[in-house]
């Protein structure tokens, strides 16, 4: 059913944005678009679409596997310090001067430095938080949270010697945006990586379940607890590493959408780890649908809608359904 | 002693009056300075914008710091600089003895103007948005120094170029400008910059008249939709960054009329977008963008950095 959704809102936003070019004409009346209008459905639009679905479905991962992991109704994918590192990596690549500007490879120069910031923060944070060759839910939690404030702190003092543009770049960075830039062989590729992470996640979808009776009794049912804590923060990182070097910090994704979805399906991991990519990749098509029509031809930041949108729309379903709201 | 115990306290409010007293001396020596005929003698200057105002009214010796952004004229560059836009560094602006801080107006920055007031630094902030407001920041500028027929005549001649330029290009067709300040993402010039007015005084017609706010963050869809003839990409300040004539990032759609009629241009950001007393030079260089059939066509050198050979 989520399938459904998720394509309902794909067509939506296919088919609505710039003028009357829409995906209705292209399967119903292809004679009538013209070379413009197919180019920018076919370049623009559809490659945003298709990106931010694979956005939203990593983050909205990412958040489900990390509230499992550190038991934590709050957890969102960028609570353990990953989106730090990925943020520190962008800007800086940004001061570099590999930033706004023309040329392919100034784009991948930011990402490609983001991601990196991402992999070093999330190596950084697994080395500190080890001790005596495994990692408590508290101490991987602190890391990331101190480490987090850290990279901020840094990216402030970045953001006072900049100069006026930098500035610019650095401040819409971290605002979060689906980018138009990307063509479909890399909106492929990370959508092939994002897939294969959400996989591996949904092989451990059992030791979620388990881990909701804590650790001691997630191994008393045979959970390896140790290997399943690493492996959900490695490949819980990977998404969060993926979806902020791209898109920046886009919020409330990957903390609302795992609640929507347990309120409606309930906590079995083996259903909300696939439900979760197919509804975070919805809800963000939908929100960028938003962020790029309620103003058109201006746009806002996807991360303000949503916030917006989001927030008030999860704490009205919350009080409908929140007497019998349990957490885990 | 008797009272031997008021002795240092006695001392000390006497070196705490002294100390007052002299900060004191100082203020009422300024004010009384800055009520002189010429106007304020040291005068600290944070937006690149009023700097090329006091250069126009030839008050450039006056200035003795500049605020963080200040990139142009050369002249003043290594002199202190004291801050961004709402916040000067109060320290710095009152060891270097300022009588005045000239600023573009900020609601953040209020609380700082009071501060500097109380202190005894007069605070002057200047709309300088749209080409109206820079005529008006040039006269209010020109009366707090004296300047009043310096800077009637600066205004007149801004004023007589933009209107020749505007009545030159009165006759002909307006072509669509696209006008890119920033990429990734991508933020177009808008309605109510002074780039806008610009555009439509050069003979041209911003694809982004219905933005709104004059620095717009604008839908990449939009952008091509509205076929551009004309594209000036002003996004990239990296120093070795394209410069010219050529298509660029924007090459990829070979349909827009910009590309295909060559009419895509890479510019340094620094020379159109200060509102200033350069505004002239804009409409004339813009002109030479959107219609060189007649203005003329423009050289690489008047895209790239401002030099003192090409103002």
């Amino acid at each position: 059913m989520l399938t459904a959704i998720l394509l309902l809102c794909i067509l939506a936003a296919g088919n609505l944005g710039a003028g009357d070019v829409s995906l209705f004409r292209l399967f119903f009346r292809p004679g009538t678009l013209s070379g413009v209008e197919r180019t920018i459905l076919l370049e623009v639009r559809l490659p945003r679409v298709l990106l931010a679905a694979v956005l939203g479905g990593s983050l909205t991962v990412a958040g489900v596997v990390f509230q499992a992991l550190l038991r934590n109704p709050l957890a969102d994918p960028y609570v353990l310090g990953v989106s730090g590192g990925a943020s520190i990596g962008g800007v800086l690549a940004m001061l570099a001067g590999f930033g706004a500007g023309s040329g392919l490879a100034g784009e991948l120069g930011v990402t490609g430095f983001a991601f990196l910031g991402a992999l070093g923060a999330l190596v950084l944070i697994e080395r500190i938080a080890t001790i005596g060759g495994r990692f408590t839910v508290h101490t991987i939690l602190l890391t990331g949270v101190i480490f987090n404030a850290f990279c901020a702190a840094l990216i402030y003092f970045i953001q006072s010697v900049a100069s006026l543009e930098q500035l610019h770049a650095i401040v819409f960075y971290l605002m979060g945006k689906v980018p138009d830039e990307y063509g479909y062989t890399t909106v492929a590729g990370l959508a092939a990586g994002s897939l294969l992470v959400t996989v591996a996640l949904l092989a451990m979808a059992r030791n979620y379940n388990a881990l909701s009776l804590g650790e001691e009794g997630a191994r008393q049912v045979g959970v390896e607890v140790e290997r399943t804590k690493r492996r959900t923060f490695v490949l819980g990182s990977l998404l969060t590493g993926m979806a902020v070097s791209v898109a920046g910090l886009i919020g409330f994704v990957g903390l609302v959408v795992p609640h929507l979805l347990r309120l409606v399906l309930g906590s079995d991991h083996r259903l909300l780890l696939p439900a979760g990519f197919l509804g975070g990749a919805a809800f963000l098509v939908a929100a960028d649908l938003l962020a790029r029509m309620l103003v058109y031809p201006n746009e806002i930041p996807v991360g303000v809608v949503t916030a917006l949108v989001g927030g008030p729309f999860f704490l009205l379903l919350l009080r409908r359904k929140g007497a019998d709201y349990g957490f885990g | 002693m008797e009272g031997s115990a008021k002795h240092p306290i006695l001392l000390l409010t006497v070196i705490a009056l002294a100390i007052g007293c002299q900060g004191g001396e100082g203020r009422e020596e300024r004010i009384a300075a800055g009520v002189a005929e010429e106007g304020p003698r040291r005068v600290a200057v944070l937006a690149p914008a009023v700097v090329e105002m006091m250069q126009a009214l030839d008050l450039l010796d006056r200035v003795v710091a500049i605020g963080d952004f200040v990139e142009w004229p050369p002249e003043v560059t290594s002199l202190p600089r004291i801050g961004a836009y709402n916040m000067p560094n109060l320290e710095l602006v009152l060891s270097l003895r300022v009588d005045m801080l000239v600023t573009a107006a900020s609601e953040a920055g209020r609380e700082a103007h009071k501060r500097l007031n109380d202190l005894g630094v007069d605070v002057l902030a200047l709309e300088t948005e749209t080409y109206q407001e820079v005529l008006e920041s040039l006269q209010t500028l020109g009366k707090a120094f004296g300047r009043e027929e310096g800077a009637r005549k600066v205004v007149s001649g801004i004023r007589e170029k933009i209107e020749a330029v505007r009545s030159r290009s009165a006759a002909a067709r307006r072509r669509r400008v696209l006008f890119v300040v920033g990429q990734r993402p991508l933020y177009a010039a808008g309605p109510g910059s002074h780039i806008d007015e610009v555009i439509k005084a050069a003979g041209g017609e911003n694809v982004f008249a219905d933005a709104m706010s004059p620095y717009q963050l604008v839908s990449m869809e939009a952008a091509i939709e509205r076929l551009p003839e004309v594209i000036i990409d002003a996004s990239d300040n990296r120093p070795g960054a394209l410069r010219g004539r050529k298509p660029g990032f924007w090459g990829q759609w070979r349909f827009l009329p910009a590309v295909r009629e060559n009419r895509v241009y890479w510019i340094d950001p620094m020379r159109l977008t200060i509102p200033g007393p350069r505004l002239p030079e804009m409409a004339e260089l813009v002109a030479k963008l959107i219609h060189p059939e007649i203005f003329g066509s423009v050289s690489v050198k008047e895209l790239g950095p401002l030099t003192e050979d090409v103002p």
